[in-house]
């Protein structure tokens, strides 16, 4: 299967979806196109190959499993949209069924328990969408609970015991090494083995001097170090890559802004596609 | 006698695995309302604990107050945005959703509607509520309680808004075909207003408002008692077809009958199928 590439759908980018070449994929946010009233599907129609419902709730670092009528929603608007998978982060927004709920997700302590629970929710959650694939998206962090092993381990052994997706975001990883010191490079070589198929994002963000932090805001163009992390990225997930999606939340580029990063993350897909075929010339 | 989920309960509970889920559901929990709450009061935040649950060693401060700093003002918008109508009737409503936020803490699976809706009954429930406000918090809660309505009868908001989409046709054959049969809409709500300022100065008090969908959108009518009585009988009667109604209905001039019918259709109250 080729790789998709396009962006995480919104507002400001659903012209480019239908217009520009270069997008062959489209991620919706559950939670944006979750309008009860709403009486045509979410696409409106636009002709995209490959789409994936992205939501922000399904907690799967909590220790109660989703609610079904959550996931019911979620299933209701992929099926509506064509879509062919479904992703969400690893992290909790609350504790359990009659917890509160934070609203945003945080990584969970990096222990067994929290490790034992992940698992049996990711397979609840596989086994209430098949056949649609689910892919587990890293996130990025400000803090870190108390636990016994590194986030690249924890998420290996996740990806390895439930065989679902990672939804590698690349930017995620950025940020949470230039925050914490690690190197992203041995991060996502490390993750790597253990996905059965891949997804990645991409997006950027900002240098916050004040608070000495990268934040992952979706506000600014892809950042340099980014695309070079994902071509890395594209080379080490080999034919397991099925779509790329670009996230923007604010501060939106003009259309050729929007047009000029699809067309190079496309770009950099193909070239490492081409480098892979049997029938290339070598160079020396 | 126990019911059959006690007992399950006191299975899980005698269960090794079952101890570790709830001791690990009680940090998480700890540690979600220390996260949501302590923005508002914004002192606790070194008692992450809630049992052996810590920050690792190192955690700034700040990094845990930027994220809930975060998550304050990304559920404050949310509900400013939603309630952004309530400002006429409430010019201190900013004030007001940092109270009910430091009092209420959003439930599991919290949508901007339910969360929303929670502060408008806690409005309601204030000693001080005008009776200009009451009619504010009506309106608003009407307009939540059709979405909600939408989202638990999604296949039906569906099924009657295609066939109202074409109407026009319909009604162009309303004389001469009485077996159209009269779909109601089923996401509809009712209200009532005890002031004037919502709805004119004309309109008898207490005033009762029919909210409902029309497509993506909430739509209100305030039907004259003639059109009231009309619409009582169809949603005794429903479904039925026109020659139907018209045979058990207890108004008397068919002409107006179809003349309402043709009134209520155009505002999105029925469909013909």
């Amino acid at each position: 299967m080729p790789t998709e590439v396009g962006y995480a759908l919104r507002e400001q980018n659903r012209l480019i979806v239908e217009r520009e070449p270069a997008v062959t994929a489209v991620e919706i946010t559950f939670e944006r196109a979750d309008d009860p009233l709403r009486t045509d599907c979410y696409l409106q129609g636009a002709h995209v190959p490959y789409v994936s419902v992205h939501a922000l709730k399904m907690s799967p670092a909590s220790a109660d499993p989703p609610d079904r009528k959550y996931l019911d929603a979620i299933r209701a608007i992929a099926l509506e949209n064509d879509a062919q998978s479904v992703s969400d982060h690893l992290g909790f927004t609350r504790s359990g069924d009659r917890g509160a709920e934070m609203g945003h997700f945080a990584l969970p302590p990096l222990t067994v328990t929290a490790l034992d629970a992940v698992r049996r929710n990711i397979e609840r959650i596989q086994n209430y969408f098949y056949p649609l694939h689910f892919y587990l998206e890293n996130i990025a962090y400000l803090f870190r609970l108390d636990g016994t092993m590194s986030e690249a381990a924890f998420l290996r052994r996740v990806l390895e015991s439930t065989g679902c997706g990672w939804l590698l975001d690349v930017t995620n990883v950025y940020a949470n090494a230039v925050n914490f010191g690690f190197d992203a490079r041995q991060f996502i070589a490390e993750v790597m083995p253990a996905a059965s198929r891949l997804q990645i994002h991409l997006a950027g963000g900002f240098f916050d001097q004040q608070l000495e932090r990268y934040i992952d805001s979706h506000s600014t163009p892809v950042p340099q170090a980014v695309w070079e992390l994902y071509q890395e990225a594209v080379v080490l997930a080999g034919n397991r890559l099925d779509a790329v999606f670009i996230e923007r939340d604010e501060d939106f580029p003009a259309e050729s802004g929007w047009r000029e990063e699809v067309r190079r993350a496309r770009r950099i897909v193909n070239q490492v596609a081409a480098s892979r075929s049997p029938n290339r010339e070598l160079t020396v | 006698m126990r019911t059959s989920q006690e007992m399950s309960g006191m299975v899980q509970a005698d269960s090794p695995r079952a101890d570790v889920d709830a001791r690990y559901r009680r940090e998480l929990d700890a540690i979600s309302r220390m996260l949501l709450g302590t923005c508002v009061t914004g002192h606790r935040w070194n008692r992450a604990s809630g049992g052996s649950l810590t920050f690792e060693a190192g955690t700034r401060r700040e990094d845990v107050q930027a994220f809930q700093g975060d998550t304050f003002q990304k559920r404050f918008d949310k509900l400013q945005a939603q309630l952004e109508f309530l400002l006429t009737a409430y010019p201190d409503l900013d004030t007001l959703i940092e109270e009910y936020m430091s009092a209420v803490l959003p439930d599991a699976y919290d949508h901007c509607v339910t969360d929303g809706e929670r502060m408008l009954r806690w409005l309601a429930k204030r000693d001080d509520v005008t009776a200009e406000q009451h009619d504010f918090l009506a309106c608003q809660r009407a307009r939540h309680a059709v979405e909600e309505l939408a989202r638990a009868e999604r296949w039906k908001h569906l099924r009657f808004q295609e066939c109202h989409s074409v109407i026009a046709t319909a009604l162009r054959e309303l004389t001469s075909r009485s077996s159209w049969r009269i779909q109601l809409n089923p996401i509809r709500v009712w209200t009532t207003f005890r002031t004037r300022r919502l709805v004119g100065d004309e309109t008898e008090l207490p005033a009762h408002l029919l909210f409902f969908a029309r497509r993506d959108l909430v739509a209100t009518a305030l039907l004259d008692l003639e059109a009231q009585v009309y619409w009582n009988e169809l949603v005794e009667f429903s479904p039925c077809t026109i020659a139907q109604w018209l045979e058990l209905s207890a108004l008397p001039d068919r002409r107006r009958l179809l003349q309402l019918t043709r009134q209520l259709a155009k505002l999105g109250l029925i469909a013909l199928a």
